[in-house]
């Protein structure tokens, strides 16, 4: 059974080197995957979906695709790469089938207060939180997409556009675009008035 | 540079891109420009709150990679790697949060069975129904969102997976309860059903369920 806790410190050598024997049926193989990426996983499907619950199920999801599509994986790619398409792909699946817009991740209810920060700072950092992800859930998917992965993953363009199997120009015209679009937005709910 | 030039390049001054001398010549411009350096302020406090927010992430726990690891063991056993009895989980019941995954097994279609006297075993008769018979569902109830995978016997007592995989808002195929459809393998939660179904489940001889699955 697969771990899950903080990543070890594996070369991405040694990553790929067990990627490939995972892509040969090597069970044991993937489950150090399993526990070297998860973290990585779980974070970049939060900052998608906003959603605590729909992030685990989503990189839960993505570890079975890639133990299903194992043998597919091409070393050329690093496993964090791979996995992070893989992990977007599916994230941007749920995004389209979303009902309903989730305003508020469930996770931020969990974080302690920290000993600088009292209970109204706390309030305070939790309703800025919840209006970037309102704002974020009214961006187009695509763009929302190369936003966190560049603002927030802090990926380069060639490494987004991997991801997303985008042109790199693409990717930047969506991030231009997806950044003034956000800080329209963001400066108009500091503002109080609506731009949408 | 003017207002329009400077203007495409805010956005990528304050996420830290442009190189030294661009920053210097964008700079040069916000400096004696206020609707720049305004917007440029903009762009840094918008980039300041989105990374605030996207800062606290849920942390998966150990129930998170026991439900992986059982959800790796299917795909192994669809692929026939190794063969694993079908009764082993226990339903948790209801609508639960991300806990540890656990799996019921019920059949489906099959009329004679959850009558309190009904001796028969999980797998009986074929039905008569025009649908598939003999039809197990599989929920995962780490989730709100039930995961069925269906199974149906073959006349060797084996059982086939029909639809193998997980169902997160794809359409499968239609789940049937008697005569009554469940509803689509998607999202839509099924609560109305899960109680009735755990009545079910306990009526089941579950040590009649055939142990082995083949692969299609």
């Amino acid at each position: 059974m697969p771990e899950t806790g903080s990543p070890s410190k594996r070369p991405p050598d040694d990553s790929r080197a067990a990627m490939v024997k995972a892509g040969r049926g090597d069970r044991a193989s993937f489950d150090i995957i399993v526990r070297d990426y998860t973290n990585m996983v779980v974070a970049l499907a939060y900052r998608v979906l906003g959603s605590r619950d729909e992030a685990l199920d989503c990189a839960q999801d993505a570890f079975v695709r890639a133990w299903e599509n194992a043998a597919r994986y091409n070393p050329k790619w690093s496993v964090a790469t791979w996995l992070r398409r893989i992990t977007t792909n599916l994230a941007l699946d749920r995004l389209r089938r979303r009902k309903t817009f989730t305003y508020l991740p469930e996770g931020l209810e969990e974080r302690q207060v920290s000993p600088v920060e009292g209970p109204a700072e706390a309030a305070e950092r939790k309703e800025r939180a919840g209006v970037v992800w309102e704002l974020l859930d009214l961006l187009p998917d695509k763009y929302r997409l190369v936003l966190v992965l560049r603002e927030i993953e802090g990926l380069e363009i060639r490494e987004i556009s991997r991801i997303t199997d985008t042109q790199a120009a693409t990717v930047r015209w969506r991030l231009h675009r997806a950044r003034a679009l956000f800080r329209d937005r963001w400066h108009a709910s500091v503002d109080g008035s609506d731009v949408r | 540079m003017n207002c329009r030039e400077a203007g495409e390049l805010l956005a990528a001054l304050a996420s830290g891109e442009l190189e030294d001398h661009e920053s210097e010549e964008v700079l040069a411009h916000v400096e004696k420009c206020p609707r720049c350096s305004r917007k440029l302020g903009e762009y840094r406090e918008a980039l300041v709150a989105l990374r605030e927010a996207a800062a606290d992430v849920p942390v998966a726990g150990k129930a998170f990679g026991r439900a992986l690891s059982r959800r790796l063991d299917e795909v192994d056993v669809r692929r026939g790697r190794k063969v694993q009895p079908v009764v082993r989980w226990q339903f948790m019941g209801g609508v639960a949060a991300a806990a540890a995954a656990v799996f019921i097994v019920a059949t489906v279609l099959l009329p004679h069975i959850g009558s309190p006297d009904d001796q028969q075993p999980a797998v009986a008769q074929p039905a008569t129904a025009p649908y598939p018979v003999n039809a197990y569902l599989v929920f995962d109830g780490s989730s709100p969102y039930y995961r069925p995978v269906a199974f149906q016997q073959k006349g060797d007592n084996s059982l086939v997976l029909r639809q193998p995989g997980v169902f997160h808002g794809i359409p499968a195929a239609r789940l049937v309860w008697r005569d009554d459809v469940v509803g689509r393998a998607d999202y839509q939660l099924l609560e109305s059903r899960v109680a009735e179904l755990e009545a079910r489940l306990r009526s089941i001889d579950k040590a009649q369920i055939p142990a082995q699955t083949k692969s299609p």
